[in-house]
């Protein structure tokens, strides 16, 4: 059995992975790659509006990732690095004029009701969806990282290349933006 | 502070659900804040949720990953320039300085250690707080129906859990799970259906069973999503969850069905069932009373959510761990439900929260352990919902309780029984994390921990003392008595 078709979570620890990465080790990079795939992609979607963007730009990074793996410091937080490249590259992309800037998807894909959308109807979540994707970008990546992710403002900061008090405040609209969209009296409302 | 600036402050913190203790205090007795917090943690819990369109480049990439010359992959390792020697001794030398400097920072000027860096605490548990929340809304349920609702919100909660364990491939979670959800169902929402004033609930009994019939499609697909053959356990398991949703509609509807001649006009009792746990219509805000697609799932509470929970930030196996590491809490919560919701009596409510091995016990040895660990966001976390038990449930009922029991009666030797007892739960608890505090290392946690404990003991004190005077805190006196 390769160290790729291991979960990540049998290995208990993912320095012993990017250790091996930094040495060259293609299939522990790998493995690492689909720990964080998902993870970087869904974020990356949040940022793009695209699908083919998303993967290009989760692809790329990892690229980057492991060409420049020498220079990460053993100890450091790997996912903010390498959430910190996939920003760098999303935003080099889209100052190249890559398409980022695209509308937000109409229809959400299909999918039974689970439990979660019992709690809040497929039309909130739509209105809910559209909401998130209507915030400014810098917005919506702090989000994104701080509510998806889990990171402290200080990571978020540390991703999206800025100060804690900025990632604070990046948070802070976000969440009054939202709050102010899904306020009960626009529940009625239907986009 | 006012509250337009304290919902500035839950705007601005990093997790809404960790308050400092005098915030909590506010938000929980101020109905616009509490549920403007609802409001809040509700969107970000669905956040993780929303749909993106699967990709389907990993394996394309890896591959890639596999192909890519080498030479493409290390530049920063290739060809060392002498500037790089002299980084290199530049770097070094600074290493050096920052070793030094971390040292005095470390040691001080005294040469003692300080408190280390505190480390990234892990998330609260969310089915946990909600589970909590339930089991306070039994405590302190004004009927049937309201004990009926509770108990269906907490069928809800376990059933949403099956996702997480089943994404982990969590067997035995999942086997703990279905037993909990059944006995939720069979032995609560079943049963104290039973004994609804006849004629009086149809559409509520129905909008309990749409719910269970929900629950029962959704562990359906999730069976059917399930690989074949090495899985059967897990299969078994979601199986069995679908078929008691499914049974408990099944039999509801039959209550309604024998009912259904005299349901009341004009009443909606399917949307008093999708309120928020703890605000009653009246006491909700305007705008949460005029929409309510937003604040209309009884997923979460902010009572019990209070300083230590989390909205749902973990990936599945973190989850299942969770679960794992809270399941004995769970099934005593499940117990300790079903039997809070036969009963109507303030004392008989209290005595079932503090009775031997109940939840009130099993919080109290949970704590401990924390305390022992040093795991003192653990120890938090549980001292919250300590407090609110001890709060909410046990002083709640005995304040209840003292304005019907007559002095000198048996029903008041069973007040100071079961105030006495709680007492004595809680003194090795504190002793405990007194203890742990003297680690700076986790001892604001473990303060935090005590004062919670405190304030729940205090609050049962307080029910005493009015009108019985103080309680005898020997635990020998308790066995006699």
């Amino acid at each position: 059995l390769s160290i790729s078709e291991l979960p990540i979570r049998a290995i208990t620890d993912e320095h012993i992975l990017i250790h091996r990465a930094q040495k060259g080790d293609r299939q522990a990079f790998s493995a690492l790659v689909e720990h964080y795939w998902d993870r970087l992609y869904r974020w990356l979607y949040h940022l793009t509006h695209n699908r083919h963007s998303a993967e290009d730009v989760a692809q790329e990074a990892f690229l980057k990732a492991f060409a420049g793996l020498a220079s990460f410091r053993t100890g450091t937080n790997f996912q903010a690095w390498l959430f910190r490249i996939a920003y760098n590259t999303f935003i080099n992309q889209r100052r190249a004029g890559a398409r980022t800037r695209m509308a937000f998807p109409e229809q959400l894909p299909a999918g039974g009701p689970g439990p979660d959308e019992q709690a809040m109807s497929r039309e909130a979540l739509q209105l809910l969806a559209r909401a998130v994707g209507r915030l400014p970008n810098d917005f919506r990546a702090a989000l994104v990282l701080r509510v998806e992710e889990g990171l402290s403002f200080r990571e978020i900061a540390e991703v999206l290349n800025t100060t804690e008090e900025t990632a604070r405040w990046r948070v802070f609209k976000a969440r009054q933006k939202l709050m102010a969209v899904m306020a009960p009296e626009r529940d009625g409302e239907r986009p | 502070m006012n509250c337009k600036a304290i919902q500035r402050y839950l705007l601005s913190v990093e997790d809404p659900v960790r308050l400092p203790s005098d915030l909590h205090e506010h938000v929980e007795a101020c109905p616009e804040c509490s549920a403007w917090r609802w409001r809040l943690l509700h969107i970000e819990r669905h956040i993780p949720g929303l749909p993106v369109p699967p990709s389907t480049a990993l394996a394309r990439v890896q591959r890639r990953l596999l192909r890519v010359p080498a030479t493409q992959l290390a530049p920063r390792t290739a060809g060392a320039s002498p500037w790089r020697w002299r980084w290199t001794a530049i770097g070094l030398a600074a290493s050096i300085l920052l070793i030094v400097w971390g040292l005095w920072a470390w040691l001080g000027p005294n040469g003692s250690a300080r408190a280390p860096i505190a480390q990234k605490k892990p998330p609260a548990d969310l089915l946990l707080a909600s589970l909590f929340q339930r089991h306070l809304d039994l405590a302190r349920a004004a009927d049937a129906r309201q004990r009926l609702e509770a108990l269906a919100a907490m069928a809800h909660d376990l059933s949403a859990e099956s996702h997480p364990l089943v994404a982990a491939a969590d067997a035995e979670g999942l086997e703990k799970l279905g037993d909990c959800y059944g006995r939720v169902v069979r032995e609560g929402i079943v049963e104290r259906a039973r004994t609804l004033p006849a004629g009086q609930t149809p559409a509520f009994l129905k909008g309990i069973a749409d719910r269970l019939d929900r629950s029962a499609t959704d562990a359906d697909r999730l069976a059917r999503a399930l690989p074949p053959a090495a899985l059967d356990p897990m299969r078994a398991s979601v199986e069995s969850m679908a078929e008691a949703a499914r049974d408990g509609g099944r039999q509801l509807r039959a209550l309604a069905g024998d009912k259904a001649a005299a349901l009341p006009p004009g009443r909606n009792f399917k949307t008093r069932l999708d309120e928020p746990p703890g605000l009653s219509r009246r006491d909700q805000p305007a705008g949460s009373r005029r929409g309510g697609v937003l604040l209309s799932s009884a997923q979460l509470s902010p009572v019990v959510a209070a300083p230590d929970t989390r909205p749902v930030l973990l990936n599945p196996v973190e989850q299942a761990r969770q679960f794992q590491q809270n399941c004995g809490l769970i099934l005593a919560l499940v117990n300790s439900s079903i039997r809070l919701a036969a009963e109507a009596d303030p004392l008989a409510r209290a005595d079932v929260l503090i009775q031997r091995n109940g939840v009130t016990e099993r919080l109290a040895q949970e704590i401990q352990q924390a305390a022992v660990n040093r795991d003192g966001a653990r120890a938090a976390e549980l001292g919250q919902h300590y407090r609110s038990v001890l709060r909410g449930g046990v002083a709640a009922n005995l304040t209840s309780a003292s304005r019907i029991v007559q002095p000198g009666s048996t029903g008041e030797q069973d007040m100071r029984r079961i105030g006495a007892r709680a007492v004595a739960v809680c003194e090795p608890v504190q002793q405990q994390l007194q203890l742990a505090a003297e680690d700076l290392a986790t001892r604001d946690d473990m303060q935090r921990a005590w004062q919670a404990v405190r304030d729940g003991r205090s609050e049962v004190e307080r029910a005493l003392s009015t009108r019985h005077g103080p309680i005898d805190r020997r635990p020998d006196k308790i066995r006699r008595s």
